[in-house]
């Protein structure tokens, strides 16, 4: 017993390394197609090599205003992030349990889902400031995905469970708990996952044309205008990390929450 | 009062199960009900559980009577142990009382288990002690001994035999040895719609057993 579980230990460890090795591989392998494709270009003003995009990134990161200005955005986003999990769950809770209410939320809902991002931006743009815009932004787009997930999920609940939990006479909140939780993670998970990174396309896209000060998306829109294509390649950078490391910390507080409060 | 099935009717997708169905079972003992799959006994059952509603007629005599409800699948909770399914049925949770169920249906070493790493005759057991440990005066069990080897059966039916002796237990089973070991009375049924076609009272011979 002990023994296999050396080996398996071993075994996993060596797998692990492997499956590093084929990451860092594949990455240097984008690297290389990326620095070839800039040697092809030979414009600085189309594409930059990533060893200027890196050099730029790491001036920008010597300078306090990056990080100002990175924290911000992070504040919008997250911000409109969190108000769409909140709202779509409460409203899918909601419609899951009232016939009339989702009939009368699926239609407002569904056209959000189908609007482009766009019009929503210019038409936030129009009814409130240029800060909150991105805030608006990234709640639009997270809601839909969350409010369909989490509806879904209490959905597929299995009707056997609910029905034992009937005859034990759970109440309400014991059902909730037990039941309703633990069916809706995976769902509620998924929408956590693919709502974060949507959140950062669409609230970075309504920092740019709201051309919000202390943001992302403002540089982005600075760096086209003077052509600096360097800080495009950079600004693109930072939100690509920040939308990742915050993606993959969420999975992990999530994995965590669920393990302590037995939800999956 | 006796539970007394009145003039029941059920129908799924415009099929009877149940058609001006009528039956009384007895305050206590055990009730076998003996018939081929799909001939509407545990539609009977969840009429009777209150998780089905009749088209018409009435389930009497069920009213503020608690009932223990053993189902044909375990129906735990994957996502927590054997034991803290036991406990989560408890309107007072107390481990012991869990720990000490679990243990009567030997599965003393298994109880911070979850339903995943039991085999099928052992989530068996943990819905059999969920179902004693909720206890009550009705009980209702659909093959409830179904994937156990013929020696924990045996023990099982004991179990229950003993812990049960005050309630009415409703018992579903294909198992005629099964029925004779275990009822006061057999039912044999036959459907949809469901109808019984003979009733057989083992009384006498259990009391000379």
């Amino acid at each position: 017993m002990k023994i296999s579980t050396i080996s398996n230990k071993a075994a996993s460890s060596q797998s692990r390394i492997a499956i590093c090795m084929r990451k860092v591989l594949v990455a240097l392998f984008w690297l290389i197609l990326w620095q070839i494709l800039y040697l092809v270009v030979k414009q600085e003003i189309l594409i930059v090599s990533p060893v200027r995009a890196s050099q730029r990134l790491l001036e920008l990161a010597g300078e306090g205003e990056f990080w100002l200005t990175a924290m911000y955005s992070m504040l919008r986003i997250v911000s409109g992030f969190l108000l769409g999990v909140g709202i779509g769950t409460l409203l899918a809770a909601l419609t899951s349990m009232s016939r009339f209410l989702y009939d009368l939320f699926h239609p407002i809902v569904s056209i959000i889902k189908a609007t482009p991002v766009a019009s929503f931006i210019l038409l936030a743009l129009v009814w409130i400031e240029s800060p909150y815009v991105p805030v608006f932004t990234s709640f639009l787009m997270v809601l839909p995905v969350v409010w369909g997930n989490v509806s879904n999920g209490i959905a597929k609940t299995d009707r056997n469970l609910l029905q034992m939990a009937a005859v034990y006479r759970f109440h309400t909140m014991k059902t909730i708990r037990r039941i309703y939780l633990p069916s809706v993670m995976p769902y509620f998970t998924a929408a956590c996952t693919t709502g974060m990174g949507l959140s950062w396309k669409a609230g970075v896209a309504a920092e740019v044309l709201a051309n919000t000060k202390h943001s992302i998306g403002g540089n982005i829109y600075n760096a086209k205008i003077y052509i600096e294509t360097a800080d495009l390649f950079a600004w693109t950078a930072v939100v690509i990390v920040i939308s990742v490391v915050l993606e993959k910390l969420m999975v992990k507080l999530m994995k965590a929450v669920g393990k302590k409060y037995n939800l999956s | 009062m006796n539970v007394t099935i009145q003039n029941a009717c059920k129908a799924y997708e415009g099929r009877a199960i149940l058609d001006q169905f009528d039956l009384e079972f007895p305050q206590k003992g055990t009730i076998c009900l003996l018939g081929p799959s799909g001939c509407g006994k545990t539609t009977l059952l969840n009429c009777i559980a209150g998780l089905e509603m009749l088209d018409s007629g009435a389930v009497l005599g069920i009213e503020d009577r608690k009932i223990a409800y053993m189902f044909q699948e375990d129906r735990l909770l994957p996502w927590i142990s054997a034991r803290e399914n036991v406990e989560v049925i408890l309107n007072h949770p107390h481990i012991k009382t869990a720990e000490r169920w679990l243990e009567a249906v030997g599965l003393k070493d298994d109880m911070e288990k979850r339903p995943a790493e039991l085999s099928g005759g052992m989530r068996q057991r943990v819905a059999l002690a969920r179902a004693l440990a909720f206890g009550g005066e009705i009980f209702l069990l659909d093959e409830p001994f179904r994937a156990l080897d013929h020696k924990t059966r045996l023990r099982m039916q004991t179990l229950l035999q003993k812990h049960t002796q005050e309630a009415l237990k409703i018992l579903v089973t294909h198992d005629l040895e099964e029925a004779r070991s275990l009822a006061d009375q057999i039912l044999y049924l036959e459907g949809p719609p469901l109808r019984v076609v003979h009733s057989e009272i083992q009384g006498a011979q259990r009391k000379n057993a």
